[in-house]
């Protein structure tokens, strides 16, 4: 059973449910760059979504929990996490996903001086925006690849 | 023989239509008639029939009676329909005329309750509710307000069923104000029932000074069903499943906060007395309390098995109600798409909005179409989530909000796929729009805590 509540059904609508909940706290922890929060929400939408077989959210948990991970400087499990999500992702064709996933791993290949990594995954990272037309996000990728060199 | 509708009063002069239904020979009258060039006899029928040769004539013709002569006229034409085989619906209609012509206030208001609710089964709501109409002025003419009574609640069925929920209310309020009749004990129970349930439609639907009016009925209606609880024992079953499903929903939907066990405790109950029923409508009614509070307590799972079991009861050959059937098939889609099954949500969703729309359930639809996006926008099918939202823009100009149901949701999902497509001009018009929608139903302090947007 779930902490929270929905508070409102689908029925006439459709009213979030506690894990939609989460993945929301999720964005609002990265926007903050709350690394303690996101980790904190990541982990409980990692444990709940295994539990009602939400494959999506799950993948959704790794690429946060992987990003959690990097701010916090454990690079090595980071990886793991975004190859999770990102093999998710690819598989059922959740391009904007799969681009934010590619995107955080590619960062992360590039802080840790990996620079040819880093360009793999920004490039793998721009097509899956180019293919869901995210034009602002495929653009700003390609910034961060072009100055790779 | 046979007189075409149309042709009532059956003559063009005073003289022979009094000749006609004092006991002459119809066909030789008739045939009096026609070789005035009054009526025509029409080809083709396997029995003779007769129509008048212009309106006017009709007209004339009936205006050359007295009062008492037409009610006359009016009951004997009706006695003869009644006593024939009919087709249901179009009969029922004519007989309702007749017999409200006559000043037959008994006979009418059946029959025209019958022509009405057959025309809500062929959509015809206006039809419905001009039919319905037209015999409560007959019963408020002649003071039986029993019947008046059972017209209002119809005519409330015909808006509940339309969605315009803050009128069905006024209606049943107005039927509840006339007193119960002491021959039906339950008259009162399913008014209640129908306040409770319309109430909940159009929460979030309408704006708030409306939904306030509304509200105001569900306490009155709330205090009456549960001071019946201790005797609701006495009451037929399919009453009792009625009675605590609608007590279940209003406990989440029309009390804030939602009180999540009270609706448990209620969906139980019903769920329960269905079960004992067999009857599949009810079971499905009942399950969608039930599916209804377990989505509440976060019990994914729990509601997901509930909306499964809905949808099985599906292929029951008595499952005749296809409103229900329209919202057991979105409730399915709706308990997967919360366990991220998309593609069965979605596969279920557009079964949903197609049986919703061979209906008119206009609300149904725009459920069945927000859940979708909400599918789409989650598998990242940004072309599908712009796709759908063309649909709801298509389908708002020719429904009032009150009709379809808040559209804040999917319009906010369709400004985010705009806002990250880099259509920052669309993507602010649906969010102010989206926003608009959301303070025009409540005061923020009374928005849910975890809404998306």
């Amino acid at each position: 059973m779930m902490g929270q509540a929905v508070r409102d059904p689908a029925k006439w609508g459709s009213g979030p449910s506690a894990l939609d909940d989460l993945v929301l706290q999720i964005e609002v922890a990265e926007l903050r760059r709350d690394a303690t929060a996101l980790e904190s929400f990541a982990r409980r939408l990692s444990d709940e979504s295994a539990a009602m077989g939400h494959e999506l959210y799950r993948a959704l948990a790794d690429r946060a929990l992987g990003v959690a991970l990097v701010w916090g400087g454990a690079r090595q499990q980071a990886g793991a996490c975004f190859e999770r999500a990102a093999a998710h992702f690819a598989a059922r064709h959740v391009g904007f996903q799969l681009g934010r996933a590619q995107l955080a791993w590619g960062r992360a290949a590039r802080d840790s001086g990996d620079a040819s990594a880093a360009r793999w995954h920004l490039l793998a990272a721009i097509e899956a925006f180019d293919d869901v037309g995210a034009a602002p996000a495929a653009e700003a990728a390609r910034r961060e690849r072009a100055a790779l060199g | 023989m046979r007189v075409r509708r149309g042709t009532f009063p059956l003559a063009a002069s005073r003289a022979t239509l009094l000749r006609v239904t004092n006991g002459l020979k119809t066909p030789s009258a008739l045939a009096d008639l026609a070789s005035r060039g009054l009526v025509r006899p029409a080809a083709g029928e396997p029995e003779p029939v007769y129509a008048f040769r212009h309106a006017l004539i009709q007209e004339a013709a009936y205006a050359s009676l007295t009062r008492q002569e037409r009610r006359r006229l009016h009951r004997e034409i009706g006695l003869v329909l009644e006593g024939r085989p009919r087709a249901a619906g179009a009969d029922a209609s004519l007989l309702a005329r007749h017999f409200g012509e006559a000043g037959e206030v008994e006979k009418a208001v059946p029959y025209a309750i019958e022509a009405a609710s057959h025309a809500v089964d062929v959509l015809a709501f206006d039809e419905a509710l001009s039919l319905l109409e037209k015999v409560e002025g007959l019963t408020r003419d002649a003071e039986r307000s029993d019947l008046r009574r059972s017209v209002l609640e119809r005519r409330g069925d015909v808006y509940a069923r339309m969605r315009l929920g803050t009128r069905a209310i006024t209606v049943y309020r107005e039927a509840l104000d006339l007193g119960a009749r002491p021959a039906d004990p339950t008259a009162d129970l399913h008014l209640n029932v129908k306040i409770l349930r319309a109430a909940a439609a159009v929460r979030w639907a309408v704006d708030r000074a409306a939904y306030r009016a509304a509200f105001e009925a569900t306490r009155a209606s709330r205090r009456s069903l549960e001071q019946a609880l201790p005797r609701l024992g006495a009451a037929p079953l399919v009453d009792r499943v009625h009675t605590f499903a609608a007590l279940s929903l209003d406990a989440w939907r029309n009390i804030e906060p939602p009180d999540w066990p009270a609706a448990a405790r209620y969906a139980e109950r019903a769920a329960a007395l269905a079960e004992e029923s067999g009857d599949p409508v009810l079971n499905s009614i009942a399950l969608e309390a039930l599916g209804d509070a377990e989505l509440g307590r976060g019990d994914l799972p729990a509601y997901r098995v509930s909306a499964l079991r809905r949808l099985a009861l599906l292929e029951h050959p008595a499952f005749v109600d296809r409103l229900q059937r329209a919202d057991a098939l979105r409730g399915a889609g709706a308990a997967l798409m919360y366990l991220g099954r998309y593609e069965e949500a979605l596969d279920l969703l557009r079964q949903a909005e197609a049986s919703a729309e061979a209906i008119q359930a206009v609300d149904q639809q725009f459920n069945a179409l927000s859940l979708a996006c909400q599918c789409a926008f989650r598998l990242d099918r940004w072309d599908d989530v712009l796709a759908l939202e063309a649909r709801w823009t298509e389908l708002e100009r020719h429904a009032p909000s009150e009709r379809t149901g808040p559209l804040c949701f999917p319009m906010a999902l369709a400004a985010v796929v705009h806002e990250l497509r880099g259509e920052v001009e669309m993507a602010t018009r649906l969010r102010r729009r989206s926003y608009a929608i959301m303070l025009g139903m409540g005061a923020v302090e009374s928005w849910r805590s975890n809404a998306h947007y």
